[in-house]
Protein backbone atom coordinates (compact mmCIF):
# COMPACT_ATOMS: atom_id res chain seq x y z
CA UNK A 1 0.00 0.00 0.00
CA UNK A 2 1.46 3.56 -0.57
CA UNK A 3 2.22 5.59 1.86
CA UNK A 4 0.47 8.81 1.52
CA UNK A 5 0.85 12.59 3.67
CA UNK A 6 -1.72 11.91 6.17
CA UNK A 7 -0.48 7.82 6.79
CA UNK A 8 2.69 9.39 7.50
CA UNK A 9 0.83 11.92 10.15
CA UNK A 10 -0.96 9.27 11.94
CA UNK A 11 2.67 7.23 11.90
CA UNK A 12 4.58 10.24 13.49
CA UNK A 13 2.07 10.96 16.11
CA UNK A 14 1.22 7.33 17.08
CA UNK A 15 4.73 7.57 18.99
CA UNK A 16 4.28 9.38 22.76
CA UNK A 17 7.81 10.91 22.85
CA UNK A 18 7.32 12.26 19.04
CA UNK A 19 4.06 14.12 20.75
CA UNK A 20 5.81 15.37 23.55
CA UNK A 21 8.25 17.23 21.13
CA UNK A 22 5.58 18.17 19.25
CA UNK A 23 4.04 19.68 22.12
CA UNK A 24 7.15 21.67 23.64
CA UNK A 25 8.11 22.73 19.87
CA UNK A 26 4.13 24.27 19.52
CA UNK A 27 4.78 25.73 23.41
CA UNK A 28 8.02 26.99 23.27
CA UNK A 29 8.46 27.98 19.83
CA UNK A 30 11.49 27.06 17.68
CA UNK A 31 14.62 25.86 19.75
CA UNK A 32 17.48 23.18 18.75
CA UNK A 33 18.00 19.35 19.66
CA UNK A 34 19.74 20.09 23.00
CA UNK A 35 18.14 22.42 24.11
CA UNK A 36 14.64 20.39 23.40
CA UNK A 37 16.71 17.68 25.27
CA UNK A 38 17.62 19.23 28.23
CA UNK A 39 13.59 18.97 29.19
CA UNK A 40 13.41 15.50 28.29
CA UNK A 41 14.82 11.95 29.46
CA UNK A 42 16.61 11.84 26.42
CA UNK A 43 19.90 11.92 24.67
CA UNK A 44 20.16 15.07 22.25
CA UNK A 45 20.65 12.25 19.57
CA UNK A 46 17.35 10.61 20.32
CA UNK A 47 15.62 13.78 19.66
CA UNK A 48 17.27 14.41 16.67
CA UNK A 49 15.86 11.04 15.31
CA UNK A 50 12.62 12.00 16.29
CA UNK A 51 12.72 15.50 15.44
CA UNK A 52 13.28 13.84 11.71
CA UNK A 53 10.22 11.57 12.17
CA UNK A 54 8.43 14.24 12.44
CA UNK A 55 9.88 16.30 9.68
CA UNK A 56 9.24 13.66 7.31
CA UNK A 57 5.39 14.24 8.06
CA UNK A 58 5.89 17.59 7.19
CA UNK A 59 5.01 18.50 11.04
CA UNK A 60 8.16 19.96 11.56
CA UNK A 61 11.05 21.73 9.79
CA UNK A 62 14.78 22.60 10.15
CA UNK A 63 16.54 25.80 9.38
CA UNK A 64 20.62 26.29 10.02
CA UNK A 65 21.07 29.16 11.67
CA UNK A 66 25.42 29.37 12.14
CA UNK A 67 26.24 26.54 13.73
CA UNK A 68 22.75 25.30 14.81
CA UNK A 69 19.55 24.31 13.57
CA UNK A 70 16.67 25.18 14.72
CA UNK A 71 13.22 23.17 14.80
CA UNK A 72 10.15 24.39 14.25
CA UNK A 73 6.57 23.13 14.34
CA UNK A 74 4.36 23.15 11.27
CA UNK A 75 1.47 21.90 12.52
CA UNK A 76 -1.15 22.27 9.39
CA UNK A 77 -0.61 18.23 8.53
CA UNK A 78 -2.10 17.43 11.75
CA UNK A 79 -4.64 19.43 11.02
CA UNK A 80 -5.25 17.01 7.86
CA UNK A 81 -5.56 14.33 10.02
CA UNK A 82 -8.25 15.41 12.45
CA UNK A 83 -10.05 16.94 9.55
CA UNK A 84 -9.87 13.20 8.55
CA UNK A 85 -11.70 12.26 11.40
CA UNK A 86 -14.01 15.51 11.67
CA UNK A 87 -14.96 14.48 7.83
CA UNK A 88 -15.68 10.93 8.10
CA UNK A 89 -17.32 11.26 11.56
CA UNK A 90 -19.89 13.62 9.41
CA UNK A 91 -20.24 11.02 7.09
CA UNK A 92 -21.04 8.15 9.40
CA UNK A 93 -23.69 10.47 11.34
CA UNK A 94 -25.04 11.29 7.84
CA UNK A 95 -25.19 8.01 6.54
CA UNK A 96 -26.62 6.87 9.95
CA UNK A 97 -29.39 8.71 10.34
CA UNK A 98 -30.63 7.81 6.67
CA UNK A 99 -29.93 4.46 7.58
CA UNK A 100 -32.01 4.78 10.59
CA UNK A 101 -35.20 6.28 8.89
CA UNK A 102 -34.79 3.36 6.13
CA UNK A 103 -35.35 0.73 8.22
CA UNK A 104 -37.85 2.57 10.91
CA UNK A 105 -39.89 2.59 7.45
CA UNK A 106 -39.20 -1.15 6.24
CA UNK A 107 -40.68 -2.30 9.81
CA UNK A 108 -42.85 0.68 10.41
CA UNK B 1 -30.26 7.23 23.85
CA UNK B 2 -30.72 9.99 21.38
CA UNK B 3 -32.25 9.17 17.87
CA UNK B 4 -29.05 10.76 16.46
CA UNK B 5 -26.01 8.54 16.13
CA UNK B 6 -23.54 9.33 18.72
CA UNK B 7 -20.00 9.07 19.30
CA UNK B 8 -19.69 6.04 22.27
CA UNK B 9 -16.89 7.79 23.96
CA UNK B 10 -15.37 5.24 26.77
CA UNK B 11 -15.53 2.34 25.07
CA UNK B 12 -13.09 -0.45 25.99
CA UNK B 13 -12.15 -1.68 21.84
CA UNK B 14 -12.06 2.28 21.43
CA UNK B 15 -8.76 1.60 19.53
CA UNK B 16 -10.26 2.88 16.59
CA UNK B 17 -10.25 6.34 14.32
CA UNK B 18 -13.95 7.23 14.10
CA UNK B 19 -16.62 5.37 15.89
CA UNK B 20 -20.19 5.66 16.40
CA UNK B 21 -22.79 3.65 17.77
CA UNK B 22 -27.00 3.78 16.81
CA UNK B 23 -30.12 1.83 18.19
CA UNK B 24 -32.24 1.18 15.17
CA UNK B 25 -36.01 0.57 15.96
CA UNK B 26 -35.36 -2.87 13.23
CA UNK B 27 -34.72 -6.44 14.17
CA UNK B 28 -31.21 -7.67 12.97
CA UNK B 29 -31.76 -9.47 9.81
CA UNK B 30 -33.33 -6.41 8.29
CA UNK B 31 -30.29 -3.96 9.44
CA UNK B 32 -28.15 -6.72 7.82
CA UNK B 33 -29.93 -6.78 4.96
CA UNK B 34 -29.62 -2.84 4.53
CA UNK B 35 -25.83 -3.81 4.71
CA UNK B 36 -25.13 -6.09 2.53
CA UNK B 37 -27.76 -5.89 -0.34
CA UNK B 38 -26.35 -3.13 -2.95
CA UNK B 39 -30.13 -1.81 -4.03
CA UNK B 40 -30.57 -0.70 0.19
CA UNK B 41 -26.65 -0.05 0.90
CA UNK B 42 -27.71 2.36 -2.39
CA UNK B 43 -30.67 4.85 -0.29
CA UNK B 44 -28.78 5.27 3.04
CA UNK B 45 -25.16 6.01 1.13
CA UNK B 46 -26.73 8.07 -1.22
CA UNK B 47 -24.28 6.31 -3.34
CA UNK B 48 -24.05 3.46 -6.12
CA UNK B 49 -23.22 0.40 -4.59
CA UNK B 50 -21.86 -2.82 -5.81
CA UNK B 51 -20.89 -5.44 -3.46
CA UNK B 52 -20.16 -9.22 -2.90
CA UNK B 53 -20.94 -9.50 0.22
CA UNK B 54 -18.55 -12.27 1.01
CA UNK B 55 -15.04 -12.48 2.08
CA UNK B 56 -12.69 -11.50 -0.30
CA UNK B 57 -15.63 -10.07 -2.23
CA UNK B 58 -15.22 -6.81 -4.12
CA UNK B 59 -17.53 -3.75 -4.10
CA UNK B 60 -17.32 -0.28 -5.50
CA UNK B 61 -19.02 2.94 -3.84
CA UNK B 62 -19.60 5.78 -6.33
CA UNK B 63 -21.15 8.99 -4.29
CA UNK B 64 -23.17 11.64 -5.79
CA UNK B 65 -20.40 13.86 -5.19
CA UNK B 66 -18.48 12.05 -7.53
CA UNK B 67 -16.35 10.01 -4.60
CA UNK B 68 -15.44 7.29 -5.53
CA UNK B 69 -14.17 4.10 -3.63
CA UNK B 70 -13.35 0.92 -4.00
CA UNK B 71 -13.32 -2.13 -1.32
CA UNK B 72 -12.62 -5.25 -0.50
CA UNK B 73 -14.80 -7.48 2.49
CA UNK B 74 -12.37 -9.01 4.57
CA UNK B 75 -14.66 -10.73 7.09
CA UNK B 76 -18.65 -11.33 7.46
CA UNK B 77 -20.08 -13.76 10.41
CA UNK B 78 -23.87 -13.55 8.99
CA UNK B 79 -26.21 -11.43 10.91
CA UNK B 80 -23.73 -10.26 13.41
CA UNK B 81 -20.28 -8.83 11.77
CA UNK B 82 -19.42 -7.16 8.21
CA UNK B 83 -15.43 -5.67 7.82
CA UNK B 84 -14.39 -3.92 4.73
CA UNK B 85 -11.55 -2.20 3.74
CA UNK B 86 -12.09 0.41 1.52
CA UNK B 87 -9.69 3.23 -0.14
CA UNK B 88 -10.20 6.09 -3.14
CA UNK B 89 -10.06 4.69 -6.52
CA UNK B 90 -7.95 8.24 -7.29
CA UNK B 91 -4.33 9.08 -6.26
CA UNK B 92 -6.12 11.89 -3.18
CA UNK B 93 -4.58 11.77 0.16
CA UNK B 94 -7.32 10.05 1.84
CA UNK B 95 -5.68 6.78 3.60
CA UNK B 96 -7.41 3.46 2.93
CA UNK B 97 -9.28 2.61 6.04
CA UNK B 98 -11.47 -0.46 7.47
CA UNK B 99 -14.85 -0.26 8.16
CA UNK B 100 -16.45 -2.49 10.51
CA UNK B 101 -20.09 -3.20 11.44
CA UNK B 102 -21.20 -5.02 14.62
CA UNK B 103 -25.15 -5.94 15.41
CA UNK B 104 -26.41 -6.40 18.47
CA UNK B 105 -29.75 -7.31 19.33
CA UNK B 106 -31.49 -5.21 21.49
CA UNK B 107 -35.02 -5.21 23.23
CA UNK B 108 -36.54 -3.20 20.65
CA UNK B 109 -34.85 -3.45 17.49
CA UNK B 110 -30.22 -3.65 17.05
CA UNK B 111 -27.44 -1.60 18.32
CA UNK B 112 -25.19 -1.01 15.78
CA UNK B 113 -21.73 -0.30 16.08
CA UNK B 114 -19.80 1.32 13.08
CA UNK B 115 -16.07 2.17 13.17
CA UNK B 116 -13.32 3.72 10.66
CA UNK B 117 -9.98 3.27 11.30
CA UNK B 118 -7.33 4.38 8.94
CA UNK B 119 -4.96 1.70 8.03
CA UNK B 120 -1.89 2.66 9.13
CA UNK B 121 -2.80 4.59 12.34
CA UNK B 122 -4.64 1.01 13.27
CA UNK B 123 -1.35 -0.81 13.12
CA UNK B 124 0.28 2.14 14.73
CA UNK B 125 -2.20 1.87 17.60
CA UNK B 126 -2.19 -1.98 17.72
CA UNK B 127 1.83 -1.75 18.52
CA UNK B 128 1.96 1.54 20.69
CA UNK B 129 -1.42 0.63 23.00
CA UNK B 130 -2.08 4.04 22.54
CA UNK B 131 -4.91 4.66 20.45
CA UNK B 132 -7.67 6.43 22.73
CA UNK B 133 -5.30 8.66 24.53
CA UNK B 134 -3.63 9.17 21.48
CA UNK B 135 -7.11 11.11 19.62
CA UNK B 136 -7.67 13.22 22.17
CA UNK B 137 -4.27 14.31 22.64
CA UNK B 138 -4.30 14.87 19.01
CA UNK B 139 -7.47 17.12 19.42
CA UNK B 140 -6.20 19.03 22.29
CA UNK B 141 -3.01 20.14 20.19
CA UNK B 142 -5.44 21.15 17.32
CA UNK B 143 -7.80 23.12 19.97
CA UNK B 144 -4.81 24.58 21.39
CA UNK B 145 -3.75 25.75 18.15
CA UNK B 146 -6.78 27.14 17.03
CA UNK B 147 -6.83 29.03 20.30
CA UNK B 148 -3.16 30.52 19.68
CA UNK B 149 -3.91 31.34 16.45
Amino acid sequence: MKEDPLDRVFIALADGTRRTVMRQLLDGGPTTASELADGLPMTRQAVVKHLQALGQAGLVDAQRAGREVHYRATPKPMGDAVAWMLRTGAQWDKRLERLRRQVSQRTG
Amino acid sequence: MTEHARDAEGSQDADTAVRREIELDAAPADVWEALTRPELLEQWFEAEVELDPRPGGTGRFIGADGEHRVARVDEVEEGRRLALTWWPDDEGDEPASKVEFVLTPTHGGTRLVVTESPLTARACVATTGAGWAWRLELLVLTLFLLVRA
